[in-house]
């Protein structure tokens, strides 16, 4: 009712004047009306198609091309310059609760004001403004300031523009102590080296200051830092995080995230290599392992678990994955409906995951920890040969590609010798189901002359389009039967043949073989003794029976080989000989060694009964688990093998031939099913002899890793990338079939067909959001919050950016750099802005609470990997050993078991022992059900999706882990003995400690009540020395046995006081 | 909005607005008394919390991981004994999904309930005699015979129970409950988990702390999970050789020197984290207080039965969770496993439903002769519920049965609810709904609106979405349920 008097023509005329344009400002869409209109009319007049109301006529308002479309009544809801002629300004003013809007249910409500600015704007002309982060960045003129001897690159001077609108100004330099302490831990997550500090404080030039950060850029801590915050951008952990929550392998890629960072790899390639390293030309074994990128998100092998939901989630997590780390939108929401708030619709959303859902994995991980595709990497000695091998393969595959591209013309040229595709005749051919019906439940024979032409599914319907081969397929439900009682009714004396493409169920850990029938003229056991003929699906066998009794009268013949999870062909054929070796198996068109186990037909026998034909299973017997059909042939004649090799692809080539002759018509896939499937590898022997070569450099690659760590990765199907838009996000109510294609709202909307296109089209200048993104998580890590708060979200409901003309400066500085990210990482540890002070004054607090305007030198608590690393550093624990599989150091027991499946391979925490417990924290094992809790307490967080900025919190439960982890009191104890190692003057011990932890020299006051507090705990221990050895045992380290345990233990309290002060804690 | 601004607002916004210094700072966090309702000005009055007058105070939510039958506790089917083995018909099952467990079974056929039932108390609940000890306690129960699932997976499943979505990342009910209403003590968490040692190792469903996250709201409302072996909460207590005096006085040393620093530098989180370390130090005498069961007479102890002097066990549990209750923990979760039985149903319920059923009677009367069960809603139950037919083969005295999301039972009692009370109703197969549908969000609407709750007020603006507990699906709180 509400809705639908938008429509009507029926008014209340009791409105206010209508008010002209105010003299005062310009209202800004952007600023002042869309965050009224998404906030308040957005869910019923905005991008998601699903809840726009009214139905009959239904409104949009986010999008200027919809909000002047004529209504019913002949006009638009606006009319630019009439805001007493605007119905909507009519509605939301009305008192009426039948008619105003938002509706009173809507528990949204406008404000005078925002009514007001509302109508002044439409009053102004209702001019329409794009979502700014919509729009290319483009580089502000770098404004003059009122203190040009604080600016030290373009950074500054829009700070300081931006202080000044605000009436601030920035602070002076920060103690050169404090500024080498902060430059230190932002780029390497560890703290100086006290003679740093001191070297610097004597001479704190500018030059001594870029050499110091020039030392830091070049240390590997710098590569670990920066690859420690990439692991929550790419989920990055060590187990599967469902289900079992096993051990998944793939730290490998953590490593190549090291080596990047450390080369200052520029970040479209790292970006390229992560989305589709296997894609790009000439691929490295490391640009396929920069592919784990994709593998990082969860998985399961949970029993009961169907398989397209997983894949339907793993594609699901990847493009939300690509749209938090890369476009900074939170697209998931466009999973079940049109984005509320965003352009996003369903239709952008599923056309992003299409550029995923063709990767090779299966849908269940199977519980391992190198679940397929994965790499194996070689010991050293045989790194040179294995290098040499993935290059030749990289060269076939190549070249390959190069053939693959010029195959239309070689096509061409092999017609023109006078060859062609040769169908396979369809004399006797008496089933042939297509199964191309793609709904209901009729499945239509068109085989000539057929019998019957439509035959129905009974019992349950048949699911259509889980999978896509030749055309979407067909797939038996449970209970799904297709009778057919006039076909197959055979004598073993006539030749008979069938065939079918099939994708099978893959097996599961806790499932059964999955036997069942494929075609069968055959019941159960109890009925008539097996009498009849099939071809069977045993587990990875192929299998014809052809029976009078069984087993003693009857034949049976089996071969090996069918693959599970993919498209496979199968076939026989029988020559009516009544023997065995007159059963010829084959699959994908080839004839395959058979194995007897049966043959004792005997001549005179019948096999013919009263049952139907069935496919997908035997008469009221073992069902295929989920098994996907099509083309599904019976012929009542014998095939020879010539004829079977055409099967598969050749005969539906002729096909197509012979309805469309000119392959540049062909749709992808009836390209792929002539060129890929048939013309390269069959007739092409260029192509043929490259796809051999290929096969055999995978097969050297798989050997020299073996027994090597696995690490997962991405390899691009065969077939064709599709996906499905699902209704409500549910894996089995599909809509429109999609394929890859980016964004509609975003430019070069049409560009991308493959996971390497959609890398390029990030880099494109005309890509409004991917350096923009990039460059302010990189602020957000250097000065705490971004530019754009939501670092996660750059869509219409994110946060504006506090500074935009400085991030969209950076933005393009970056990209023109030739996306050099360690060049923004200098801007901004260079600028004024990095090296003020961070005292907060009034003005500051009051004028800049947050310090979003950067008012003040950032300070905040430090993440959890950099409080555990330089406690580590702190007491000369730390190893400083780059890379490798991960480690177990300390955890409280009991934390695993409490959550994990007994089944499970990361039930019990077994530590590790020696260096293993001294790396930094990037290297500890992530386990997902129960992660390094030590560290979760510090807002670490679970890894099972992308996390682009992590909470940052202050709790009662930090303050017990930094006093009482054995990590921490190891470390203090470790420190202790560093401490005495100094000298006997308590005043230099003070010194040491805090030079060490917080960089400085103590306060003559500090000084004073430090000594007094040790002297506490001297008097304690001395008395207590018992417990003075006690507190030695804490950790692995062994203590300092030359040295007194009372006057470790004393200074060992003294050192974890020192670790856990405020200015420990943060940076 | 008012929400919104907390969680977002900077902490130092936060602590000049409040004004309340070192106050505020404390409760502002992990044991925040007033959780979204850190009201100041008279706009933000409005939206304060609780929405209405509670029933209860707290609650209590007894977790069964791995889905109990609903055949063989709390939906009584005589009717079956005469189908025993028949076929399940087809009209009955109409196209439901399956897993992929029983996906190729043949046949379904109908597996009646191996235990016989009796009727308890005034409301004359029917109840299974395994659990003598619940069924006691009858007349405080309402039975909730119609409850449905979407997902008919464990991991989705017991997700959504949890936080009202299948999908990863959105907080769990009890954080939401943190968030929305706050702590009612000073030294303890608002949000207690226990998960229990599990009684037969078998059919073991994984839980992982996502099940207590806090998803996108704010760390600090997460559950804390209580552990049953070494320190209740982790690094609780101090290392060898720190005796509290020492602990004491380096507290005050660092308290001395962040003093200092605040009067140098002036950023307020200085002294915010001065009273965190206070309140750390708080609770290393305020959680072992509470897991100190020296007190406790042994006539305590008897009625929760004989694990219940065991660290871990459920039984040991559910007096904890009586313990958290009289300390104003907010809400308190206990996580029970190993209900899926796929197979041998029979004996493992035999042995699941002891270990269970006499700590979940003795916690509803033990809560009820203290007075406690007049302002605390205890809510027991599990992810789906189990199929009628059998799983595998079918004898006279052993079945299995897998995974059924279309219809369950649970039960509420305590606070706010309708003691004596039945809702809903099954069909002769216990397979379809014939009344009262309820659906999760239906439970958890219902189970905020006791806590003084309105699900739909209850919000978080993330990703654009003020998100809910109850999701954008209509969500309606179960009055018949309600005292």
């Amino acid at each position: 009712m509400k809705f639908t008097c938008i429509a009507l023509p029926i008014l209340i005329s009791t409105l206010a004047p209508v008010h002209g344009a105010p003299a005062g400002d310009v209202i800004s869409f952007n600023k002042s009306i869309q965050p009224i209109l998404s906030e308040n009319c957005y869910h019923c007049h905005g991008p998601d198609s699903g809840t726009r109301e009214p139905k009959k006529e239904p409104l949009r308002l986010d999008r200027e091309k919809y909000a002047f479309n004529n209504r019913e009544n002949g006009k638009p809801v606006i009319i630019k310059g009439d805001p007493a002629a605007s119905l909507l300004v009519k509605l939301l003013k009305s008192k009426d609760p039948d008619e105003v809007m938002p509706p009173p249910k809507a528990l949204h409500q406008l404000t005078a004001e925002q009514i007001k600015t509302i109508e002044t704007w439409v009053a102004q002309g209702a001019v329409y403004e794009e979502h700014w982060a919509f729009i290319p960045p483009k580089r502000a003129t770098v404004p003059t300031v009122a203190h040009p001897e604080l600016v030290n690159n373009p950074i500054d001077a829009f700070v300081q523009a931006k202080l000044a609108s605000s009436g601030l100004s920035p602070r002076p330099d920060e103690d050169p102590r404090t500024l080498i302490r902060r430059a230190t831990l932002d780029l390497t997550g560890l703290l100086p080296e006290p003679a740093d500090v001191e070297a610097f404080a004597k001479d704190p030039s500018e030059q001594a200051y870029q050499a110091h950060l020039k030392k830091l850029f070049a240390s590997a801590a710098y590569a670990e830092h920066r690859t420690r915050y990439w692991l929550d951008y790419a989920r990055y952990a060590d187990t599967h995080g469902l289900h079992f929550d096993n051990v998944s392998s793939v730290w490998p890629y953590r490593d190549y995230v090291i080596r990047s960072f450390a080369a200052n790899k520029p970040f479209n390639q790292f970006v390229r290599e992560q989305l589709a390293g296997d894609l790009i030309p000439a691929p490295t074994a490391d640009t396929w392992i920069a592919t784990g990128y994709i593998r990082c998100s969860v998985s399961s092998n949970e029993g009961g678990t169907i398989p397209e939901e997983l894949l339907v989630n793993n594609t699901r997590d990847r493009a939300e994955a690509f749209g938090a780390d890369f476009l900074g939108l939170t697209v998931g929401c466009a999973a079940c409906h049109d984005h509320k708030f965003d352009p996003t619709a369903q239709k952008d959303f599923y056309s992003l995951g299409a550029f995923f859902a063709n990767t090779a994995e299966k849908p269940w991980d199977e519980n391992v920890s190198d679940s397929a595709p994965a790499l194996r990497l070689p010991p050293p000695d045989k790194q040179k040969d294995f290098d040499a091998a993935v290059s030749r393969r990289s060269q076939a595959a190549m070249e390959y590609e190069k053939r693959r591209s010029e195959a239309p013309a070689h096509f061409r040229q092999w017609l023109t010798e006078g060859h062609k595709l040769m169908p396979v005749s369809d004399k006797n051919l008496e089933l042939h189901l297509l199964l191309n019906e793609g709904k209901g439940d009729d499945l239509h024979n068109s085989a000539p002359g057929a019998k019957t032409l439509v035959y129905k599914a009974d019992t349950n319907p048949l699911i259509w389009g889980e999978k896509v081969w030749f055309w979407p397929a067909m797939r038996m439900d449970i209970s799904s039967n297709v009778p057919m009682p006039d076909l197959g009714d055979y004598e073993m004396s006539e030749g008979f043949s069938a065939a079918t493409w099939a994708n099978l169920r893959l097996k599961t850990a806790n499932q059964g073989t999955g036997g069942g029938a494929l075609i069968s003229r055959m019941g159960a056991q109890n009925k008539d003794d097996h009498r009849g003929w099939e071809m069977y699906s045993d587990g990875g066998k192929l299998v014809v029976h052809i029976i009078h009794k069984w087993p003693d009268k009857a034949i049976r013949v089996e071969a090996s080989g069918v693959p599970s999870g993919e498209w496979v062909h199968l076939g026989f054929s029988y020559d009516g000989s009544g023997k065995a070796e007159g059963v010829k198996l084959f699959i994908n068109g080839e004839e395959k060694k058979t194995g007897i186990t049966n043959n004792s037909l005997e001549a005179g026998m019948t096999i013919r009964n009263q049952l139907p034909l069935n496919i997908g299973q035997r008469y009221l017997d073992d069902r295929l688990k989920e098994i996907s059909l099509q083309d599904v042939r019976v012929y009542h004649r014998t095939l020879d093998p010539a004829e079977f090799s055409r099967l598969p692809y050749e005969d539906i080539g002729a096909t197509i031939m012979a309805v469309r002759p000119d392959p540049q018509t062909w749709n992808a896939r009836e390209k792929f099913i002539v060129f890929d499937r048939f013309f390269l590898p069959k007739v092409d022997t260029v192509a043929g002899k490259l796809l051999e070569q290929i096969a055999a450099e995978d097969a050297t690659i798989a050997e020299l890793g073996k027994g090597g760590p696995a690490t997962l990765i991405a390899r691009e199907r065969s077939a064709p990338a599709a996906a499905w838009i699902l209704n409500r996000g549910v894996y089995t109510a599909r809509k429109e079939m999609v394929t890859p294609a980016t964004p509609e709202f975003l430019p070069n909307a049409k560009m991308a067909t493959n996971r390497l296109d959609l890398a390029e089209w990030l880099f494109k200048p005309e890509n409004p959001l991917f350096a923009r993104v990039t460059v302010n998580r990189a602020w957000q890590e250097v000065f705490g919050v971004g530019l754009v708060e939501t670092s996660d979200d750059f869509g219409v409901m994110g946060t504006k950016p506090s500074n935009q003309e400085l991030l969209d400066w950076l933005a393009v500085e970056f990209r023109e750099s030739g996306w050099d990210l360690r060049h923004i990482y200098e801007l901004m540890l260079s600028s004024h802005t990095y090296r003020q002070s961070n005292q907060i004054t009034k003005e500051s607090l009051a004028g800049d609470p947050a310090n979003r305007l950067l008012s003040r030198g950032p300070r905040f608590r430090m993440d959890a990997e950099v409080l555990r690393d330089t406690a580590l550093q702190a007491s000369g624990l730390l190893v400083s050993k780059v890379g490798g599989p991960p480690v177990k150091p300390y955890q409280p027991g009991g934390i695993w078991e409490s959550v994990s499946m007994p089944e499970s391979d990361t039930l019990h925490y077994k530590q590790d022992n020696g260096d293993a417990l001294y790396r930094r924290s990037m290297y500890t094992f992530w386990k997902r059900f129960a992660p390094p809790p030590s560290l979760e307490t510090f807002d670490a967080q679970a890894r099972e999706t992308v996390c682009i900025r992590r909470t940052r919190t202050n709790t009662p439960l930090q303050a017990l882990v930094s006093m009482n982890d054995p990590q921490f009191m190891e470390a203090a104890r470790k420190l202790a003995e560093r401490v005495i190692a100094q000298g006997s003057d308590v005043e230099s011990r003070l010194a040491f400690l805090s030079e060490t932890l917080i960089s400085r020299p103590l306060t003559a006051k500090e000084v004073t009540s430090l000594s007094a507090k040790l002297k506490t705990y001297s008097d304690y221990y001395k008395g207590h020395p018992d417990d003075a050895k006690g507190l030695l045992t804490t950790g692995a380290a062994p203590a300092n046995a030359s040295l007194d345990p009372i006057e470790i233990a004393t200074w060992a309290v003294m050192a974890n006081q020192f670790l856990n002060l405020d200015e420990a804690i943060n940076k | 909005m008012k929400a919104e601004w907390l969680a977002l607002a900077s902490r130092r916004q936060f602590l000049t607005r409040a004004g309340k210094g070192l106050a505020w700072a404390a409760i502002a966090n992990l044991f925040s008394r007033n959780g979204a309702n850190a009201a100041e000005s008279a706009d933000e009055q409005a939206a304060l919390l609780p929405h209405f007058a509670p029933k209860a105070k707290r609650a209590i939510y007894l977790f069964m991981a791995g889905a109990p039958s609903q055949l063989e506790t709390w939906d009584y089917k005589p009717q079956l004994q005469q189908r025993f083995d028949q076929d399940l018909p087809e009209s009955v099952r109409g196209g439901q999904l399956l897993t992929g467990m029983t996906a190729s079974q043949t046949r379904f056929p109908v597996a009646p309930s191996l235990f016989g039932f009796r009727q308890y108390g005034q409301a004359g609940h029917w109840v299974s005699d395994l659990l003598p000890h619940t069924a006691k306690m009858a007349d405080e129960i309402a039975l909730i015979r119609s409850m449905h699932t979407d997902a008919i997976n464990h991991e989705p499943a017991i997700l959504l129970m949890n936080s009202g979505n299948m999908i990863q990342g959105k907080p769990s009910i009890g954080s939401w409950v943190s968030y929305g209403l706050g702590s009612m003590n000073d030294d303890l968490p608002t949000f207690v988990v226990l998960t229990s040692k599990i009684p037969l190792l078998k059919n073991v469903q994984a839980l992982s702390s996502r099940l207590w996250s806090a998803g996108f709201l704010s760390p600090d409302y997460a559950g804390v999970a209580l552990r049953s072996g070494g320190d209740p909460v982790i690094h609780l207590s101090n290392p060898k050789g720190i005796p509290p005096e020492i602990r004491r006085a380096m507290i005050d040393g660092v308290a001395d020197m962040n003093r200092q620093l605040e009067a140098r530098i002036g950023d307020p989180e200085t002294n915010a984290r001065i009273a965190q370390y206070e309140m750390a130090s708080r609770m290393q005498t305020s959680i072992p207080e509470l897991t100190d069961l020296s007190n406790e007479p042994e006539s305590i102890f008897q009625m929760y039965g004989p694990k219940s002097k065991e660290p871990g066990t459920y039984a040991y549990n559910c007096l904890m969770a009586r313990r958290l209750a009289e300390r104003g923990v907010r809400f308190t979760q206990i996580f029970h496993r190993s209900w899926d039985h796929h197979n041998e149903l029979p004996n493992a319920m035999r042995i699941l439903c002891e270990d269970m059923d006499q700590p979940t009677g003795a916690l509803l009367a033990d809560l009820k002769q203290r007075g406690l069960l007049d302002d605390t809603l205890v809510v027991w139950g599990g992810e789906f519920g189990r199929t009628v037919y059998s799983q595998g083969g079918l004898t006279k005295d052993n079945y299995g049965r897998d995974h059924h999301p279309r219809c369950f039972s649970m039960w509420m009692a305590g606070g706010g609810v309708k003691r004596g009370a039945v809702y809903g109703e099954t069909d002769d197969f216990s397979y379809n709904i014939i009344k009262d549908p309820m659906h999760v969000r239906d439970l958890n609407a219902t189970i905020l609106h006791l806590l003084g709750v309105d699900h739909d007020r209850l919000t978080f603006r993330f990703q654009g979405l003020d998100q809910k507990l109850t999701g954008v699906e209509a969500a309606k709180v179960v009055k018949q349920l309600l005292a």
